[in-house]
């Protein structure tokens, strides 16, 4: 296959996609435009990979996994480089009834180190099982499980027990997490 | 009802389609793939690995070609406002002439696509940031022309890397134990990394800033040892000399952000989260500066704005932030401003700007101004916003570090769609 023939081959199969990505990626970073660059960052290691990639069993699920990495290895850009580490989070637990805020989940989720946010959503949105997620971060099942364990218990903090009762081992830890968000007067692009 | 049904419960108001579709363009992307190819390639054949590439696009420009037809400045409104009056006479230095044009190039890592600036130190030799080389991070020392790997001692970075004029490094990550991760904020000096302490009570998180006496500045935690749960975000200093932690004095018990700290130990920050509500609640956000004789004291509006007001940056006793015009709504009220302390002096900067990034030792200072509804990086020496010159292929962007003759501009711009461009292109300017 020239090059040519490959570059339109990888073309059309990745616009076919974009759509999918883009929200896996949004999934992963609550914003629209960082799942642009996430998936941007991914479709250029899919297409200096392509040949791999169109030979392997499941060239879709390697493309997902490309995302996924990207998303984990991915830093903040020069553009929010005032953003603390902690956004908008909660002020107050709230019950799960209550929680239809997804800003409010997504600050929780931001908390997380980007493996546990990863392993979180790939096993309770994405609905794959520990094994397929092992595979997909390059890790033992064992990780997996104790990232979502560490995972439940950090939004079990941040959330309040009300919030995520029953769910995942833990300790009770009483009280809500006093937290608030950050200034919004940073100058970003 | 198990386990997994109740997290799926719990997290499906995340699983939403993105409010926009995606704008990669593919396109761009195979072009931006071919020149990674070609330029892995070139390395493999040559046995480079990491060596000096400034893909120069220098073409010269002198500001005022570079200016559009119209004027760069927004229409004047009625919003000008008088300095305040200084209190003691005491006037800022008389800087010197400023330069009068400008040269862009790249600051393109050889291996890999990108190069995230994050810092700049104060007499511009050194940018610290990271690379994305195949898929990974790798943070990167740009030390006038030469990039060098920093092997850092944590397990992932965290927050974003910080450069003084001596080369010294400070930034946090995460070292894993088991299932846990724990903040670690390091520095790296005289060649050595150093884990920096904590202090009981504390969980030190993230670091801000670090200024040319070698002082640090981070932001972490105060825990409350009878409640687990309840933290509150404090500053703490990290001195230069043995790197004894300091935590710094709160005006009020409310989550404190700390910025950026002066050589001579001045911190900027502020205190509060909210820029709504009564305008007397502790928890309005503001201003505050952390003087080195340990005073603390707000960072007032002029008469007729706030209460709200922010600080990013600090330089020789100059503030670059904003205020509350109380005549608009939020996030629209936000008006930018430098102060100079020994005065008291305030001014505004003008409804051109999108956002400002750093102030040098004159005052000057480094953002984003918004022309003929394009972004565009520009500097501004104490009057009107100039627009630095973007190399061939980008446009749009924002200058983000001004060292402190203003001979040295650091920035990113957005590449344009279509050309042979990573997508966030770091670029430095020279300024003479």
């Amino acid at each position: 296959m020239g090059q040519a023939d490959a570059d339109q081959e990888y073309t059309e199969f990745v616009a076919a996609r974009l759509g999918r990505l883009h929200r896996l990626a949004y999934l992963l970073t609550g914003d629209p435009h960082r799942a642009d660059d996430v998936v941007a960052q991914a479709l250029t290691d899919v297409y200096l990979k392509w040949s791999k990639v169109r030979a392997s069993d499941n060239p879709d699920g390697y493309v997902r996994t490309m995302v996924v990495r990207a998303f984990i290895h991915e830093r903040r850009r020069a553009w929010s480089a005032r953003v603390v580490l902690t956004e908008e989070t909660p002020d107050r637990a709230v019950p799960p009834t209550e929680i239809e805020d997804a800003n409010v989940l997504r600050a929780a989720l931001n908390r997380l180190p980007p493996r546990q946010r990863a392993v979180l959503i790939l096993r309770f949105i994405e609905d794959l099982s520990v094994e397929e997620v092992a595979q997909l971060l390059g890790c033992s099942t064992g990780t997996v499980k104790s990232q979502t364990s560490h995972g439940l218990a950090t939004l079990r903090r941040v959330l309040g027990d009300a919030a995520v009762a029953d769910i995942g081992p833990g300790r009770k830890e009483g009280q809500r997490e006093r937290a608030r968000g950050r200034p919004e007067a940073a100058p970003t692009a | 009802m198990n386990e997994h049904e109740d997290v799926r419960r719990l997290l499906r108001p995340l699983d939403t389609a993105p409010p926009r579709p995606s704008k990669v363009d593919i396109g761009q992307v195979v072009a931006v793939g071919r020149r990674l190819r070609r330029r892995r390639r070139i390395a493999a054949a040559s046995g480079i690995v990491l060596s000096t590439a400034i893909a120069a696009a220098a073409v010269p420009v002198i500001f005022a070609a570079t200016t559009p037809a119209g004027p760069v400045t927004a229409p004047a409104t009625d919003r000008t406002l008088t300095p305040t009056a200084t209190t003691d006479g005491t006037v800022p230095p008389e800087p010197p002439a400023p330069p009068t044009s400008c040269v862009p190039s790249r600051l393109d890592p050889p291996v890999g696509a990108t190069f995230e600036v994050h810092d700049s130190d104060s007499t511009g030799r050194f940018v610290v940031g990271v690379g994305l080389v195949d898929g990974g991070v790798v943070p990167l020392l740009w030390d006038n022309g030469q990039f060098t790997v920093l092997e850092l001692p944590v397990d992932e970075l965290g927050s974003s890397l910080v450069v003084n004029a001596q080369g010294d490094v400070a930034g946090s990550g995460y070292v894993q134990d088991g299932s846990t991760w724990f903040p670690t904020p390091w520095v790296y000096r005289d060649g050595t990394y150093t884990i920096l302490p904590q202090l009981d009570g504390y969980s030190f998180q993230e670091i801000a800033d670090i200024n040319d006496r070698g002082d640090i500045l981070g932001r972490g935690y105060q825990l409350d040892p009878s409640n687990p749960n309840a933290r509150d975000m404090v500053g703490v200093v990290w001195s230069g000399s043995d790197l004894t932690p300091r935590v710094l004095p709160r005006p009020a018990p409310v989550w404190t952000t700390v910025w950026a700290i002066d050589d001579d130990g001045t911190v900027i920050g502020t205190v509060g989260t909210e820029h709504r509500g009564p305008a007397d609640s502790p928890d309005r956000v503001r201003a505050v500066v952390w003087a080195p004789d340990g005073s603390v004291r707000d960072l007032p509006a002029p008469s007729g704005y706030g209460p709200s007001t922010v600080a990013f940056s600090v330089r020789n006793g100059w503030v670059l932030g904003g205020y509350e015009n109380p005549a608009m709504d939020w996030p629209a009220n936000e008006e930018y401003a430098r102060w100079y302390l020994p005065s008291g002096l305030v001014e505004p900067l003008g409804d051109q700007w999108r956002g400002v990034s750093d102030i040098n030792r004159h005052g000057w200072y480094v953002g984003q101004v918004e022309v003929e509804g394009e972004r565009r990086a520009a500097v501004a020496y104490g009057g009107e916003p100039v627009l630095l010159p973007p190399p061939n292929g980008l446009r749009q962007g924002t200058a983000t570090h001004i060292n402190d003759d203003g001979t040295v501009i650091v920035g990113s711009l957005k590449s344009e769609s279509g050309g042979e461009q990573p997508f966030l292109v770091a670029v430095r300017w020279l300024c003479s």
